[in-house]
């Protein structure tokens, strides 16, 4: 299988379009990956299509959720040929395809924000999202004082539970390793005798959050409380960092860092995207996943506020999920609905969401001080699976 | 295919022409004696890796079973000089990846393994300070103190660690770098490495830029335990290795438990595969169980698979207490009675 020369200079162009046509489709193809790819090819015989399929793999693919994903894409442009919108090498295509929920009928060709694909079985997928959807803005109500101090309070029982992981520092306490210097220094206030010992065990890492905030449309009813909360955790958990998302996700923390109560809520208010465009809960964890993935490791707490109410693909949001409660420590799902005694997880959404929450929580459990009893943790624990981490979190607030 | 072993003239480097190796092919006309009177030796090459095949072919040979996809991802990290990014569960061959590469190259594995806190003192150089202070103390009467400030900061004495050892190697061969495990090590030392990564140079403020002498293979594995940073990501060929299917996992078993029938290697590995099947089990067994369990079993003689020797090894199998009482509270009986 030596190497032949790719001299045609048809090819090019036709690389170049795949790479836009991934990036289309959401892949992160650079400049160097791109090129990397071109150098692999002429280093195989691309006219054997699993070996070009492998080498295509190999150079873009950056995570194994990225591999089925290229394949279909892959499959897509290499067996039809797709027409360049112009002489370079855009493609016609406006928009990643999403398909539309279960018993939701299109509302015409015409409509704003109206986006058609077809895949590659011939299923036609119909759009209903849209960023450019109308404003209807984000009017964040302030709370009263007592219940914002009652959120507050609620959150720093949440930080206690949270840090549970040892770190390497190590801290006096009565049970432990024994501390042998600080027994020598000890035993000279009793004439150099070591008539007790000092001990020591490692100090419990800071807890660190990852706030997901669910900004759409079907969570305006919920937007004041979920707010005050978020502000809580921000300024109660030093190391946090807040996203929103709705149909897209954009960082926060620098809205509400330094900032009070009030101001922080005036400063979210112009920032945040118009709601009413939908809600793609899957896609925005999965871009979470892509571009801050390296926030979370075994220490970090991630928070998901939502009512789990998706337009998106529910596979891929049972999928980022998984991964995602794989990488923290925790997964503390805060549903506005979940006060209700009557609670049951029946959004599509939430129902592939529940396997990978640790931790099922309403916003009246952060005002209350019942609200992390241990009884009340056990019974909002997920009846599905739970890892390790979530049996530890739940022992250790026993 | 592969080439065939070829006998080349080889330059001595002692030879009085310079120390670039050179070679020429054999001509039959050039007598033994004459050539190597002239700095030549005669040397049989093994050919080298040619193409996807001959990674397979040589990974075989090393009783290594691999996919195609491995082959090419090797195989073009060889030809493309770029670091290879091994991520898969635990257990699944990453590690061996590189062991493999390094015998079938017949060239040296320098292995770097990873853990929280590790920094540029035990991944590139250290100045050895003692050797340093000893010599001051010897020397500071008779030598100039610019000329001795030089020699304590040269190579000798300098503690080469793996990714320095890796530029500086000086066998025929390049080696392969083996970096396991980067996930368990901080972000700040994925930064350390993207000099390392991109260009396959050191910079010693004291004696300036180490270039590779041969850029090494480099093979750098995950468990995937946090997200890597996009700057590694971009710099390396990615590869990711899942469980392998039950063919593949009885054909390993043939390979590497020497003795194991067919049929008992079948009934391992369906077992094992029932297990990783089930979707409620914290740790899912990877191959090198499989492997462990195998060798357990055949250490003990035993030739088929019942609920008794199951139940007394499942240990080596299955590693978490909780998967264990489920196993033990009546899986392991509809795992057993299953096809």
């Amino acid at each position: 299988m030596r190497p032949e020369n790719r001299s045609d200079p048809s090819f090019v162009p036709r690389l170049a379009g795949f790479i836009a046509f991934l990036r289309v489709r959401g892949f992160a193809v650079g400049i160097g990956s791109a090129l990397d790819c071109a150098h692999a090819l002429r280093q195989i015989s691309i006219l054997d299509r699993d070996t070009f399929l492998a080498a295509c793999i190999v150079t873009l693919a950056k995570s194994p959720e990225d591999v089925p994903r290229l394949i279909e894409s892959f499959d897509l442009y290499w067996s039809t040929y797709i027409e360049p919108a112009d002489s370079k090498t855009r493609l016609a295509v406006s928009a990643p395809p999403s398909p539309p929920p279960d018993g939701v009928v299109s509302t015409g060709e015409n409509a704003p924000g109206f986006r058609i694909a077809v895949d590659r079985a011939g299923v036609v997928r119909v759009g209903l999202y849209s960023p450019d959807a109308p404003s209807s803005g984000h009017d964040l109500r302030l709370l009263d004082r007592k219940r914002v101090v009652a959120i507050r309070a609620g959150v720093r029982r949440l930080r206690r539970e949270a840090a549970t992981r040892p770190g390497r520092r190590q801290a006096p306490a009565r049970r432990g390793s024994i501390d042998f210097p600080a027994t020598a220094r000890h035993s000279l206030r009793q004439g150099g005798e070591w008539v007790e010992f000092r001990f020591r065990k490692p100090r419990k890492r800071r807890a660190e959050l990852v706030i997901l905030w669910d900004v759409s449309g079907s969570m305006r009813d919920h937007e004041a409380v979920l707010f005050a909360l978020v502000h809580a955790l921000h300024r109660v958990v030093r190391r946090t960092k807040v996203f929103a998302f709705g149909t897209q996700l954009d960082e926060v923390s620098g809205l509400l860092r330094g900032q009070s109560y009030f101001h922080a809520a005036r400063a979210a208010s112009g920032h945040l995207r118009p709601m009413g465009g939908g809600t793609r809960i899957g896609s925005c964890l999965e871009d979470f996943l892509r571009r801050y993935g390296r926030l979370l490791h075994e220490g970090t707490t991630l928070v998901v506020l939502s009512d789990g109410w998706d337009l998106g693909e529910t596979v891929r949001l049972s999928s980022a999920l998984q991964r995602l409660h794989h990488l923290c420590h925790l997964v503390v799902w805060v549903n506005p609905y979940a006060d209700d005694p009557r609670f049951e997880p029946a959004t599509a959404g939430m129902r592939e969401a529940m396997p990978h929450v640790d931790l099922l929580l309403g916003p009246r459990d952060f005002e209350t001080r019942t609200g992390f009893a241990p009884e009340r943790l056990a019974a909002r624990r997920p009846q599905t699976r739970v890892g390790y981490r979530g049996k530890a979190f739940i022992a250790a607030s026993q | 295919m592969s080439d065939p072993l070829r006998t080349v003239l080889v330059r001595r480097p002692d030879a009085s022409f310079g120390r670039a190796e050179k070679e020429a092919p054999i001509l039959p006309n050039v007598e033994y004696a004459e050539a190597r009177s002239n700095g030549w030796d005669f040397v049989t090459k093994k050919p080298g890796i040619d193409g996807v095949d001959a990674v397979l072919e040589r990974f075989a040979g090393q009783q290594y079973i691999a996919d195609p996809s491995i082959g090419m991802a090797v195989y073009l990290s060889i030809r493309m000089g770029k670091p290879l990014l091994v991520e898969g569960e635990p257990g699944c061959g990453k590690t061996e990846i590189a062991r493999t590469l390094a015998a079938a190259l017949e060239t040296e594995l320098i292995r770097l393994q990873c853990y929280e806190g590790l920094d540029a003192d035990a991944t590139l150089y250290e100045w050895n300070h003692p050797k340093q202070l000893i010599t001051i103390r010897i020397e500071e009467a008779r030598k100039d103190p610019k000329a001795l400030e030089r020699e304590i900061f040269s190579e000798e004495f300098l503690l080469k660690r793996p990714l320095l050892q890796a530029l500086t190697h000086d066998g025929p061969q390049a080696p392969v770098l083996l970096i396991d495990e980067i996930d368990r090590a901080d972000e700040e030392f994925e930064g350390l490495l993207l000099e390392f990564l991109s260009d396959f140079q050191i910079t010693i403020p004291e004696m300036g830029t180490i270039r590779a002498k041969r850029v090494p293979h480099v093979v750098i594995t995950s468990n995937r335990t946090r997200e890597l940073s996009d700057a590694l990501k971009r710099r390396c060929l990615y590869l990711y290795i899942g469980y392998p299917s039950r063919e593949k996992e009885v054909a390993i078993l043939r390979v590497k438990v020497p003795g194991l029938g067919e049929q008992f290697a079948e009934e391992i590995a369906g077992f094992v595969q029932r297990v990783r099947a089930e979707d409620d089990f914290v740790k899912r067994p990877g191959i090198s169980e499989t492997l462990d369990w195998a060798s357990a079993l055949m250490a003990l003689g035993t030739t088929k698979l019942d609920r008794d020797i199951v139940e007394q090894t499942l240990g080596l199998v299955v590693k978490d207490a909780q998967d264990l009482q489920t196993m033990q509270a009546g899986r392991l009986d509809t795992l057993m009675g299953s096809p």
